[in-house]
């Protein structure tokens, strides 16, 4: 077979294979073109398994001759030599995006830039130009992808499920929108809106309408800067703690991206120590780094960078976590509302490192008058924040969550029992309260659940017998073999009734009869199932297992070595601060809220 | 009603019934104690449904008369006037008690005596005899086995078997069995058993006297009535059937290891820091001339100890919670202990050597 040159339009499709792998790319690069003609607004729409895209901004808009080039390889508006690659500010540059997309789908754009009467649109399948013309458009741009893929059937092939590339192409929204608060974003996807922001500028307005009150109100900003570099973290408290690192990310010059380290530099400064057991607290990163620090020619998406050696980037990554960390000291209840960090304020303003050059008009920019390849050589000084750094999103009561993951647990000085169901303990923030119930349920959880060991069982001396509900017994005789492996051994014993012959070690003691243990395991299982579901039937009874364990009830009394007991169980705990379910196991009534309360303040 | 009496004899009587108070009733009477002076005597009684203790402290009555007088102020005050003559006058009618020592004098408000609940007459078919020492004894080696759990109400309490020669009795959490025996002449005919209340149980041993002194029991139906000393005391009767421990005996051992007590007691407790709270589980292995004792926690370290021992049989290695074989060598009352072992997922046996009169029913840890 002799050698050949390809012809362009397979080049175009294994040129889109790097750019365009699925859905969630195209929103990329269409958001990234609106970011970079200057939008405010931006509109994503979803249809289909995603493979119907339209993208609508209220940017610069493009005219007539941009139009038909700018679906050319290459044709870019946003660099124009190769020294300018050093110098990149823009979300685009390479000019790959809009041809590569175009190489795999029916494309149609209709465009009006601002200050013209006539908007113009290009429609484009497999690479071929089917239409050109004027037609009416609303000023900016609407880039509208149909049958994503269709030419290349086993990169369609590779997709995953319909709901798993759109939920993809909405993280993709999302990460675009946080790291812009300035511009506001919706995202509709099948027809529902998921996804909104305001575009007011303020980032913990943003997080707040994408993560929910939830989140943003145990998440505190802070910022870092040096001459030609910013940081701002956002920063979750424990509580927004996971196994997965889904909720982490970096943004250097507002381009999402991946740095090798760069995350992990930043939780290592994570002020509540290592969290044990791997759990990653929400940790956004959004910096501003010098165009020249960071190479993203490295891949197509550009998802991945690379910084340059000696970069500040990683001690200012972790200085921001401190600093947001710290805010919580700083922050006083009342003036924290509406005091959020803006956009402005960490880019340095988008006119140094933002992306946000117009189409049409490379825009170059220097740091300093210093020359090429001597940042921050020295005129430039950072604006510093309008409010603090650092500031919770003031939602409701302030958060006394900072407060308590500061709280070492096993310090406390319990003062009593409340209602046979709380603990109430002295503590450096003020009144804690404990729920009895879930924090036994954490303490027994852990032990059971952790899974690592088997704690073994412990045979018993007197069998005990107990007679189930027939829903119980149904269970039980579903979960017989699992419970066996969970240390729970059970026999039949006629009827509906169950012999129990051992029972974890950890749960044996005068303190717990076996009977109530397993008639909760059972009637938790039902639960436990219904939430685990996804995650199978052995897991279900596994962590039912654990909750059961819930074997100090509310309601029951405790005495005095009994509440510290549970306290420094608790405090040993990898997580104490949840019970398995979710629900809090301990609260903080901070000494303001008492004082509060009592009309001092 | 009138008396005096010295502040001494009131304190030591009110400490003895104090422990029978009970602030938890809804009752609010039975926060009090019932003084009721009578022929040279006053008597003193508390109850809280399920124990009452009654005793009583030389008096000078000069008006006989009973009243209800809050337990916690009486006895504070008691403790802290000086030693010497208290006089007490009662009021009857607005149940008020002024108690005058010296220059001083203190009003206190009480009930009415008939406000507190009548206690049922010492009754019972069959009286037992049995020494202080010994009946504490028997408490001290099975009480701390009963179960603190009220869903199998009858393991709250320990079982006493009682026959002419031979007082025993069993206690069992469900975990773990304890078991001690008294020999003796105990009087009666014929053998019978009862379930008392650990919580009984327990002050019971308080109360009785430590010596060869005998004291009276009366077994009711539904409750027993000791008398010692002085001081008499009433529990309930636990209803329900016991179960069987016996039945959990193994009838053949397959390893044995002999032991000093101490030494063994010792070692188990260092390693038992090593091993996850809340488990305390440690591994036994049986070795020629010796038993080795280790635990291991993943996030703490491991513990490896050896103590002497004789072994006979397999060279088994069993775990166990370190607690309950701690708490039954406690009690095993002898130098040298011997633990018979059936297997890695039986009862073992723990008894003291060369005594017949106890025993404990451990189960190991089952390890997969």
């Amino acid at each position: 077979m002799s050698i050949v040159i390809l012809d362009e339009h397979t080049r175009d499709k294994i040129a889109a294979g790097e750019v365009v792998e699925r859905p969630a790319s195209v929103v990329k690069e269409l958001v990234e073109n609106a970011l970079d003609a200057d939008a405010k607004r931006i509109e994503v729409r979803l249809d289909g398994a995603g493979d119907a895209i339209t993208v609508t901004d209220d940017g610069c808009g493009m005219s007539p001759e941009d139009l038909s080039l700018c679906i050319h390889r290459h044709a870019t508006s946003k660099i124009r030599t190769a020294d300018d690659l050093a110098l990149i500010s823009s979300y685009g540059f390479r000019g790959e995006a809009l041809p590569s997309i175009a190489a795999v789908s029916e494309l149609e754009i209709r465009t009006r830039p601002g200050g013209s009467d006539t908007g113009n649109r290009i429609v484009v399948s497999a690479g071929n130009v089917i239409a050109t013309g004027e037609a009416p458009s609303a000023p900016g741009t609407t880039v509208h992808v149909r049958r994503l893929f269709f030419n290349t059937p086993v990169r369609a092939r590779f997709l995953r499920s319909a709901r798993a590339e759109l939920a993809r192409a909405v993280g993709m929204v999302e990460k675009l929108a946080l790291a812009r608060p300035d511009v506001a974003f919706r995202c509709e996807s099948g027809g529902r809106l998921v996804l909104h922001t305001p575009g007011g500028g303020d980032y913990l307005e943003t997080l707040l309408a994408l993560a929910g009150l939830e989140t943003a109100r145990e998440v505190c900003l802070g910022s870092a800067a040096v001459v030609g570099a910013r940081a701002v973290a956002l920063v979750g408290s424990p509580a927004t703690c996971r196994a997965d690192r889904r909720r982490q990310g970096a943004w250097i010059n507002s381009r999402p991206v991946s740095v090798r380290g760069l995350v992990e530099a930043a939780e290592a400064a994570y002020p509540w120590g290592v969290l044990p057991g791997r759990r990653h607290p929400l940790l956004y990163l959004l910096m501003s780094l010098p165009p020249e620090d960071v190479d993203v020619n490295v891949h197509p998406a550009k998802a991945e960078v690379r910084l340059a050696d000696g970069t500040p980037a990683f001690a200012l990554a972790a200085a921001a976590v401190r600093d947001a960390a710290a805010a919580r000291v700083l922050a006083g209840a009342a003036d924290i509302a509406g005091a959020g960090l803006r956009a402005g304020d960490i880019a340095g303003a988008a006119d140094i490192a933002g992306p946000a050059a117009p189409p049409g008009m490379q825009r170059r920019v220097r740091y300093g008058e210093g020359p090429a390849g001597e940042p921050g050589a020295g005129t430039r000084s950072w604006p510093q924040p309008a409010g603090r750094a650092g500031h919770m999103l003031a939602v409701g009561e302030a958060p006394a969550a900072w407060d308590l993951w500061a709280t070492d647990l096993s310090a406390l000085r319990p003062l009593g029992q409340v209602g046979a169901s709380w603990l109430a303990c002295d503590g450096p923030g003020g009144l804690v309260v404990v729920d009895q119930h879930a924090a036994h349920e954490r303490v027994i959880f852990e032990h059971l659940g952790a899974g690592t060991t088997s704690p073994g069982s412990q045979v018993l001396a007197i069998p005990a017998a107990v007679e189930l509900s027939p829903g119980d017994f149904a269970r039980w005789t579903a979960a017989e073999e699992v419970l066996a492996e969970s240390g729970f051994v059970t026999e039949h014993f006629g009827g509906t009734g169950v012999l129990i012959r051992e029972i974890p070690a950890d749960l044996a003691g005068a303190r717990w009869s076996p009977e109530p243990l397993l008639v909760d395991i059972l009637a938790a299982l039902e639960d436990e199932a219904r939430a685990a579901a996804p995650l199978g039937p052995r897991l279900a009874a596994r962590r039912a297992v654990a909750s059961c364990a819930a074997a100090v009830k509310a309601h029951q009394p405790l005495a005095g070595p009994e509440l510290s007991s549970l306290l420094s169980q608790l405090a040993s705990c990898r997580e104490p601060w949840r019970c398995p379910h979710g629900r809090p196991t301990v609260i903080l009534i901070t000494h303001d809220e008492l004082a509060r309360r009592f009309g001092r303040q | 009603m009138r008396f005096a009496a010295a502040q001494v004899d009131l304190v030591q009587a009110v400490q003895t019934v104090q422990r029978a108070v009970t602030t938890k009733s809804t009752l609010p009477v039975l926060a009090g104690i019932l003084l009721t002076a009578q022929d040279e005597q006053l008597a003193l009684v508390a109850t809280d449904h399920e124990i009452s203790i009654r005793c009583s402290a030389p008096a000078r009555v000069e008006m006989p008369g009973s009243i209800v007088l809050p337990a916690r102020y009486v006895s504070d005050i008691l403790r802290k006037i000086p030693s010497g003559e208290v006089s007490c006058e009662v009021d009857e009618g607005t149940a008020r008690a002024l108690l005058l020592w010296q220059r001083s004098q203190f009003v206190i408000y009480g009930f009415a005596a008939r406000e507190f609940p009548q206690l049922p007459a010492p009754d019972g078919a069959r009286k037992l005899e049995i020494s202080g020492r010994a009946l504490r004894d028997l408490i001290r080696r099975t009480n701390f086995a009963v179960s603190r759990d009220d869903i199998r109400p009858v393991l709250t309490g320990a079982l006493l078997e009682i026959s002419p020669q031979r007082v025993a009795v069993f206690a069992t959490d469900g975990y773990r069995i304890a078991y001690a025996h008294a020999d003796g002449d105990f009087g009666g005919q014929d053998s019978m058993s009862v379930i008392l209340p650990g919580r009984a149980l327990g002050e019971l041993q308080r109360l009785l006297p430590d010596g060869d002194e005998r004291i009276e029991a009366l077994i009711g139906g539904n409750q027993v009535y000791f008398r010692a000393g002085g001081v008499e005391f009433t529990t309930r009767v636990i209803d329900g059937t016991y179960p069987n421990c016996r039945a959990v005996i193994p009838r053949d051992y397959r390893a044995t290891l002999q032991a000093g007590t101490e030494d063994f007691l010792a070692a188990c407790d260092r390693a038992s820091q090593i091993a996850r709270e809340g488990v305390q589980m440690v591994m036994l292995k049986l070795e020629e001339g010796h038993i080795r004792i280790s635990s291991e926690t993943p996030e703490i370290g491991s513990a490896q100890e050896e103590v002497q021992a004789q072994t006979t049989g397999e060279p088994l290695e069993v775990a166990f919670s370190a607690r309950y074989l701690m708490e039954a060598l406690r009690t095993t009352d002898s130098d040298q202990f011997m633990l018979e072992i059936s297997g890695p997922g039986s009862p073992a046996r723990l008894r003291p050597v060369g005594k017949e009169d106890a025993y404990h029913i451990v189960l190991p840890i089952r390890l997969d």
